[in-house]
């Protein structure tokens, strides 16, 4: 990489000496200041400096840089934009991180196939407005699209508002190439039929970075669809919306996507450079999409909208071309950065509850968050019951931050006693690895152990994620609360 | 957006103390959700995190919190002198965070750290820029530099890298300068054509009444053709968006006064700028001059009166122009233009209404090339490695004129051409627009 840029990298580690002669000076950091700035990713609520940090530019140079670690029994922890919510690149102590940012390189699209071959440090939306002019599109989306890596979206197995309709990142990704904990390199999968044996790409798809280093992918690519609409109805009460929302899937319509977000969240947004028109008075807002054919588009269309009228929808606004459209999506997707606005830190939670419960669980995350009086809003994909409460905190505020969590972990423990999950789409991480046993029981857990052992006998890769850190023999530090 | 309560009366006052805990207030919009990541060019080339604008406001923050001290030599000095200030990270970041001014505050911080500036870049800045007399002075020894046998004397002596350190070493990027018939000074007064319809200030530019005095004077003939009477005023001969951008906050408020000053008595209705830079700079001088007692409002009247030229002629209404252009232009989006002023539609319509010209589009129009005020000359490999990216895109365009409405990124690219070996003509929109 060609850059005048010095990093000024401690030579003192034999590890960062080992790594630089491998990789090159440009590829490892271990400077104090450096290291701060990769202390936390998108979850700031927990913070660990790395001991480096390592920027390969091929699957080659991953598997050197592991090999080296795993020799010094060096803790590893890959990153891509570090735009994840549950902590899943957050750095262990005295561990490394390995960011896959100059591995961005899109290495093949077969339009005939409809699939494409990618390094995994290509950003998600680059993706699709690579393969547009084939008409094609990669279907998940969540909404950091515009900055997070595929290689996120696998460890993750990232969702998005459109998963509703098309699936997670798990039904979009053929076949993987990955290094594993000793650095040996190998295929998971296959791009021409699906898997014979076990299948381990859909096992390593989710499991976030503790089974192996992602480096590059077959992913599949989908037809963009005819044509696309989008309305957004408010509602003058949040149970009206999630009332609407169970009547319009009981109907049998396979809607795009159907997002609701509550005034709350309206306010920051409107006040934001995001600004999309939502209505100020409304208590909720659903915002629907219907792609496909011409046909069946306006006939389900014309059925939500009825379903909509008939549980309350005021004005319904409709996006007649695709710049009100990008409008209207503008802010759903910039609604979390938008919450700086209220205050300096966000904790953007996740979970899961049966559609049926939605509005029980939205009664009972404001009632727990006025209790603790922290600040929440609400912003979620309702079409999945998969839930967003954002609490806004000052993180320089101890006391403020202690009841944040506090608050969160309230909101977790309720969603799973009303029948749901631990999360949608954010994944585990270190945010949430102390609540897998309200889901899982010991034996459960304990395959879970064994599963993680025969790939990383050593404990190396991101311990301390994903499961409760005295079930896999590793404190990372990072619980400290 | 947070809005500091008090703000200290020194630009520089450390992040950490109390006064300056303010100017870092506007850092804490950040929620750290990463959308700047992938606009940012320094990100792009390295994939660093330090290289990004979260990374670099959460160094800030750092700073503030006492968690780390911001030394000079250490990865955040170096990062808040890679940061290109191009404001794309502002155009996407959902909180409103301002970088520009974060950046400007801990340049400024830094500089008290780092001691005085070398010789050349005090006279430069100090000296020079404000000074239509000192510009042309500089313009002159360039001329005679590049074009008789004193320079090679003088190179061979040494005298030019000790007066400017590391300048031979630079002297590919020395930009062409005109015959000084091509260079004189409009006059400070320009009737309209036709019926008056109001007067209009407009500044020169300290680096543009020098190199591109050609697209200043494209800019009057349009202004008046379209009935406006346009005064000017020589010195300040710079707005002070370089001084600000440098960290010298101090004098960019000196500067920011003193063209107020001028400005106010022109009596004029608009202020033009044909600078993306300048223009942008000058609507954020109430940012600058906020503290100054009896200014602010002063500030905030010529920014409410400050207009790009393309974005003025728009709004306000503009003679086609008659002759056809057959040309095939691309239109790049000058930083400070689209970022800073988000003034990005009305140059294309002022370009898509020349007949005969074909606007052909542009990859990455949005990105920065690399020129960033003084960055190119301080930064040289960054920049080139910014630029030759550009270049590329460019060449993909097919086009056959790049139109682009700020100096320093004219002047990049006409050095982007010939490195690139390109047959590309640079112009300023206005001057397609002309018939002079």
């Amino acid at each position: 990489m060609a850059h005048s840029t010095p990093v000024p990298t401690s030579h003192a580690d034999p590890v960062v000496q080992e790594l630089v002669a491998a990789l090159g000076e440009n590829s490892v950091a271990a400077d104090r200041d450096t290291l701060l700035a990769y202390e936390c990713d998108g979850l700031a609520l927990y913070k660990q400096r790395p001991r480096m940090v390592i920027w390969p530019n091929s699957t080659e140079q991953v598997s050197a840089a592991v090999r080296i670690l795993h020799r010094f029994g060096v803790p590893i922890v890959p990153r891509g934009a570090g735009t994840g919510l549950s902590g899943g690149a957050t750095p262990v102590e005295n561990g490394a991180l390995i960011q896959l940012s100059r591995m961005k390189r899109i290495l093949d699209v077969n339009p005939t196939d409809r699939m494409a071959r990618v390094e995994m440090g290509v950003i998600n939306a680059d993706l699709s407005a690579h393969v547009a002019r084939f008409g094609l599109a990669y279907a998940p989306d969540p909404s950091s699209q515009t900055a997070c890596t595929l290689g996120g979206n696998v460890a993750e197995n990232a969702g998005g508002p459109h998963c509703y309709k098309y699936g997670a990142t798990s039904l979009h990704v053929l076949s993987l190439k990955v290094v594993l904990s000793n650095g040996n390199i190998t295929e998971l999968g296959s791009p021409d039929a699906d898997p014979i044996g076990y299948d381990l790409r859909t096992l390593f798809i989710g499991s976030e970075g503790t089974l192996g280093i992602a480096t590059e992918a077959w992913v599949r690519l989908i037809p963009k669809p005819e044509i696309v609409e989008t309305w957004l109805a408010p509602f003058a009460s949040m149970d009206a919306a999630c009332k609407a929302v169970s009547s319009i899937v009981a109907s049998g319509i396979q809607p795009a996507a159907i997002e609701i977000l509550d005034d709350r969240t309206i306010a920051a947004i409107e006040a934001s450079v995001f600004a999309a028109g939502y209505p100020l008075d409304a208590a909720a807002v659903l915002l629907v999409e219907v792609d496909g054919a011409p046909i069946e588009v306006g006939r389900d269309g014309e059925r939500i909208r009825g379903i909509c009228q008939q549980f309350g929808a005021l004005n319904i606004q409709f996006a007649r071309d695709e710049d009100e459209r990008k409008r209207l999506w503008k802010g759903r997707k910039g609604a979390f950065g938008a919450m700086g606005r209220v205050a300096p830190d966000l904790y953007v939670m996740d979970c899961v509850v049966p559609r049926s419960k939605l509005p029980a669980a939205l009664d009972a995350i404001r009632e727990i968050c006025d209790r603790y009086k922290v600040r929440n809003a609400n912003v979620f994909h309702a079409g999945d019951g998969n839930l967003h409460p954002n609490i806004s905190y000052d993180g320089r505020d101890a006391d403020e931050t202690k009841r944040v969590l506090a608050a969160g972990e309230e909101i977790v423990k309720m969603c799973v006693a009303l029948g749901g999950t631990l999360s949608g789409e954010h994944g585990i991480g270190i945010e949430k690895n102390i609540y897998m046993p309200l889901v899982f029981g010991a034996g459960e857990l304990d395959a879970f152990a064994n599963l993680r052992r025969a790939f990383d006998p050593d404990g190396l890769m991101n311990p301390g994620k994903v499961m409760p850190a005295a079930l896999c023999g590793e404190i990372a530090g990072a619980m400290k609360r | 957006m947070t809005e500091p309560a008090v703000l200290p009366k020194d630009p520089c006052a450390d992040f950490a103390s109390a006064e300056g805990r303010a100017h870092f207030a506007r850092s804490l919009d950040c929620v750290h959700c990463g959308l700047c990541l992938p606009v940012c060019p320094t990100y792009q080339l390295t994939g660093n995190e330090a290289s990004s604008p979260r990374g670099r406001i959460y160094m800030m923050r750092a700073v503030a919190d006492g968690r780390i001290s911001a030394e000079p030599g250490s990865t955040y000095d170096n990062e808040l002198h890679f940061c290109l200030v191009c404001r794309a990270c502002e155009t996407v970041c959902p909180s409103g965070v301002q970088m520009e001014a974060l950046v400007e505050h801990a340049r400024c911080e830094m500089n008290k750290k780092t001691g005085p500036p070398s010789r050349a870049r005090r006279f430069l800045l100090r000296t020079v820029l404000p000074d239509r007399k000192w510009l042309r002075r500089a313009a002159d020894a360039t001329a005679i530099y590049s074009k008789t046998p004193i320079g090679k004397i003088l190179r061979k002596l040494g005298i030019v890298d000790w007066l400017f350190p590391g300048a031979t070493a630079r002297e590919a990027l020395m930009p062409h300068v005109p015959k000084r018939e091509h260079r004189r000074d409009l006059p400070a007064l320009l009737p309209p054509v036709g019926e008056k319809r109001g007067r209009v200030a407009f500044q020169e530019g300290c680096v543009a009444s020098q190199l591109l005095q050609d697209i200043n004077e494209a800019t009057v003939r349009v202004l008046t053709r379209n009935g406006w009477e346009v005064s000017l005023w020589k010195n300040p001969s710079c707005c002070g968006a370089l001084h600000a951008h440098a960290g010298d906050l101090e004098f960019a408020r000196e500067l920011a006064k003193k063209n107020i000053e001028e400005f106010e008595k022109t009596k004029a209705d608009f202020f033009i700028l044909n600078s993306a830079g300048c223009g942008s700079h000058i609507k954020n001088y109430a940012r600058l001059l906020e503290v100054e007692t009896g200014w602010l409002h002063r500030a905030k009247e010529i920014a409410a009166k400050t207009r790009d030229i393309g974005e003025f002629l728009v709004e306000t209404g503009y003679k086609p122009r008659n002759g056809p252009r057959a040309l095939r232009v691309a239109y790049d989006e000058p930083c400070h233009l689209v970022h800073g002023q988000r003034v990005s539609a009305q140059p294309k319509q002022l370009l898509q209404s020349i007949p005969g010209l074909q606007l052909v589009p542009l990859a990455g129009a949005t990105d920065c090339c690399g020129a960033a005020g003084l960055y190119s000359l301080e930064r040289t490999t960054d920049s080139m490695a910014i630029l030759d990216g550009k270049m590329q895109q460019i060449r993909a365009s097919g086009c056959e004129v790049l139109a682009t409405g700020n100096p320093g990124c004219i002047l990049q690219y006409r050095l982007g051409a010939r490195r690139a070996g390109m047959n590309l003509q640079i112009m300023h929109p206005i001057q397609l627009l002309d018939e002079g």
